[in-house]
């Protein structure tokens, strides 16, 4: 779009002068009321001199008109800033997000959320208003502080260790990243058996920075009329860089990215599309969402959602290891009255249960004992050999994944992806339930 | 955003991309008036067939008949469930009165055509695929870009040792050089006529191209077995005989026995047992074929 800078020194020479080249431009716009290139010079003749309100009004003439190029998004929202309206403002960002505009645009976000007050805005949220005073969509979970923390989390030393490598670090430490010129962004995508903690440790993650959380999935998004599904995925990331920084959550990502070759159906391509867009925008802005992902078929996941940018580190979430079930198990007993459980017992004889199942065994343990407690009167605490019983009819849960993983291994394993996933199937455990 | 879909939508989302058991799951959170719809019926039958559950399927299927006895879906996976339950005659009464009322659909036809192919399999007689081959002839002509009539088309011509089932398969590969069909199909004409270890390159794609198959799996893992070493010298005799090796052999055996050339029939004795050898091992190691 092509159009004149005003010179600055014009507009230092005092306020006549500007007075005199609004009323000339104001007149000029009555004559070519469709002359955008002269309304954008009004706006800015407008911001330059305080008038803001005044500006917006032209800012956002022509945002309906779709003229503003990056450089006017961003003096349209600082219009919009200067004039106290803060809804505004987040409209010109989002303007530029759905433009793909980048320059200045994180700058911008950061003045918006500065003049709110980020801990208003959670405020906000909890209440389930938005701005305007307007109900938010119910649908998008967003806590405000997700009480879980990597202490909650038994074992995965591995897995906590990457998140905090690419995820956690960049965003409390950027001083030190910036410094080195190593770039932050880019996202985490969890991958493992079902049951196994992808869900509770991006939960977690945004525990430990004391960040909202804000959760994306497949139910929320998918909709049967052309064209919606994208948008609601849409709105889930406006509303996630609203609410900056905090972690961005997309449960089953498979389901939301999955891969073209298989897909059968003709809707759909799109959302995986309009993924992409998203994540790159929010990779280019720099805007402090700490994205996540999970999912049970990384196979079935789209492969240009790992390309750098994207979900560039991709990692394993195993079952859990000897160590990591003790601590599970003890988790969960936590709280209820027990007495002296051999955990590293039960530990023992649990090989690949996952956090899910270790949870569903201490339930029927507990079952056992109420039981007990409602035939005989007598309120006994939990003991080893209730465990022991309840373990007799279970069998784990993740046999499953683990045969399709093993072919994926054995037949897809170009550069290597699946390493990790081979390293655990030649493991002891992961041997003695082959059949 | 607007109202959260419903788990019809999710199902069907997840049947279109592969994953039955997903849809099964959303379908168990259909209530109310939904599970009296056709739609959910043939969602869910769809899904359990897919899941390999034809016996599910078959009843799924009926039950949505109830309420739609004319549903084009529910016809046509009613067949297919029928048949992969192993109730032929119920699939081919199904089909050819699904395809009175839809004569011109392509499916219906090549579906017809998997049927009676699979009827055309009997113990003790002939196999004659003269009428299974017309009916996929006549899948083609109908929607000649049908995907599903040239699939079956090549598949009756890899099962019947037509000699066009190389042609037949190398136009399916073509349209989709990523399809693992395409790939099982090219592998079966190709082995079927002898050339074995080319076969055996297009199994094992095709179980690269989809691991999440048992079947690929198990498939990919015995061509992998059968390229090793020790299976070479059958593979040899394989191409010599055009796929008639064990046939062949025993009337080598047969003849020099008869004739009375003891050292021949020795050593085509110890060949026959080497044959037996290599089978036994290669079923050992590989495990049974998954149903
Ligand atoms: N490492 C763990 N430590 C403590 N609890 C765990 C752990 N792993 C799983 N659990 C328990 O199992 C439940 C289910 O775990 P979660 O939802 O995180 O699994 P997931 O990997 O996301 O599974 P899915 O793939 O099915 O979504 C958790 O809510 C928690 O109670
Ligand atoms: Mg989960």
């Amino acid at each position: 779009m092509g159009r004149s800078h005003p010179h600055p020194a014009e507009h230092r020479e005092g306020a006549e002068l500007n007075v005199d080249r609004i009323a000339g431009l104001r007149a000029a716009l009555t004559a070519a009321p469709d002359n955008h290139a002269l309304r954008l010079m009004l706006a800015e003749e407008l911001l330059n001199d305080g008038q803001a309100g005044e500006a917006l009004t032209e800012y956002d003439l022509l945002l309906a008109a779709g003229q503003l190029d990056e450089h006017g998004l961003v003096a349209g929202g600082r219009a919009a800033l200067a004039a106290g309206r803060h809804d505004r403002a987040q409209a010109f960002v989002e303007a530029a997000g759905a433009t793909g505009a980048v320059n200045g645009i994180s700058e911008l976000k950061r003045e918006i959320n500065d003049a709110l007050g980020l801990q208003h805005l959670v405020q906000v949220v909890k209440q389930g208003i938005g701005e305007d005073g307007a109900p938010l969509q119910p649908e998008l979970e967003l806590d405000s502080k997700p009480a879980v923390t990597f202490a909650d989390v038994g074992g995965l030393v591995d897995v906590k260790k990457a998140i905090n490598r690419t995820i956690i670090l960049p965003f409390q430490r950027t001083d030190l990243y910036e410094k080195y010129k190593r770039g932050a962004g880019g996202g985490v995508l969890l991958f493992g058996p079902p049951g196994c903690g992808k869900t509770l440790l991006a939960r977690a993650t945004a525990g430990e920075c004391g960040l909202p959380f804000s959760n994306v999935r497949i139910e929320e998004i998918l909709d049967p009329y052309f064209g919606v599904s994208e948008s609601n995925l849409h709105d889930a990331f406006v509303q996630a860089r609203r609410f900056a920084p905090c972690v961005l959550f997309v449960d089953e990502l498979d389901a939301i990215a999955f891969a073209r070759r298989k897909f059968t159906g003709n809707v759909g391509r799109p959302l995986v599309d309009q993924l992409l867009q998203e994540l790159d925008a929010i990779g280019a802005d720099n805007e402090n969402v700490l994205v996540l992902a999970a999912t049970n078929a990384p196979w079935d996941v789209d492969e240009a959602m790992k390309r750098p940018g994207r979900f560039d580190r991709i990692v394993f979430v195993p079952p859990p290891d000897p160590p990591a079930r003790e601590r599970i198990l003890t988790l969960h007993l936590a709280g209820r009255p027990s007495e002296d459980v051999d955990v590293t017992k039960i530990a023992r004889r649990t090989p690949l249960f996952s956090g899910a199942d270790l949870r569903a065994l201490v339930e029927r343990a507990v079952d056992l004992v109420i039981d007990d407690a409602l035939e005989r009167g007598e309120e006994r605490p939990l003991a080893t050999r209730d465990l022991e019983q309840a373990l007799d009819s279970m069998r784990p849960s993740t046999l499953e994944w683990i045969a399709t993983a093993r072919n994926y291994v054995e037949f897809a394993n170009q550069g290597g992806r699946y390493d990790e996933v081979a390293a655990f199937l030649v493991s002891r455990e992961a041997r003695a339930w082959k059949d | 955003m607007d109202a959260a879909a419903g788990p019809l939508v999710r199902a069907r989302h997840d049947l279109a991309r592969g994953r039955p058991d997903r849809a099964l799951a959303a379908l168990e959170q259909v209530t109310g008036a939904e599970l009296e719809s056709e739609e959910f019926w043939a969602l869910r039958a769809a899904a359990l067939f897919d899941a390999g559950d034809a016996r599910a399927a078959v009843e799924a299927a009926q039950k949505g008949l109830v309420h739609d006895p004319a549903d084009f879906a529910l016809l046509d996976i009613l067949a297919l469930a029928q048949l992969a339950s192993g109730r032929k005659k119920d699939a081919r009464a199904t089909i050819d009165s699904a395809l009175l009322l839809y004569p011109d659909s392509a499916e219906l036809q090549a579906h017809r055509a998997l049927i009676l192919a699979r009827c055309a399999q009997r113990p003790f007689r002939l196999t004659s695929y003269r009428k299974a081959r017309a009916a996929a002839d006549e899948a083609v002509r109908l929607d000649p870009d049908s995907e599903t009539a040239l699939r079956v088309r090549a598949k009756i011509a890899a099962m019947s040792g037509d000699a066009r089932a190389e042609v037949y398969a190398a136009e399916l590969l073509e349209r989709d050089p990523e399809s693992e069909y395409a790939h099982v199909i090219t592998g079966a004409a190709r082995a079927n006529r002898g050339n074995v270890r080319a076969g055996l390159e297009h199994f094992l794609e095709a179980a690269r191209m989809d691991p999440s198959d048992p079947q690929l799996a198990w498939l990919g893992r015995r061509s992998r077995a059968l390229q090793r070493w020790y299976a070479q010298p059958l593979l040899f005799l394989e191409r010599v005989t055009h796929g008639h090796v064990r046939v062949g052999w025993v009337v080598i055996v047969l003849v020099t026995r008869s004739a009375h050339l003891a050292l021949l029939n020795a050593a085509a004795i110890a060949f026959w047992i080497y044959m037996w050898v290599v089978h036994i091992h290669i079923r050992r190691s590989t495990g049974k074929a998954p149903s």
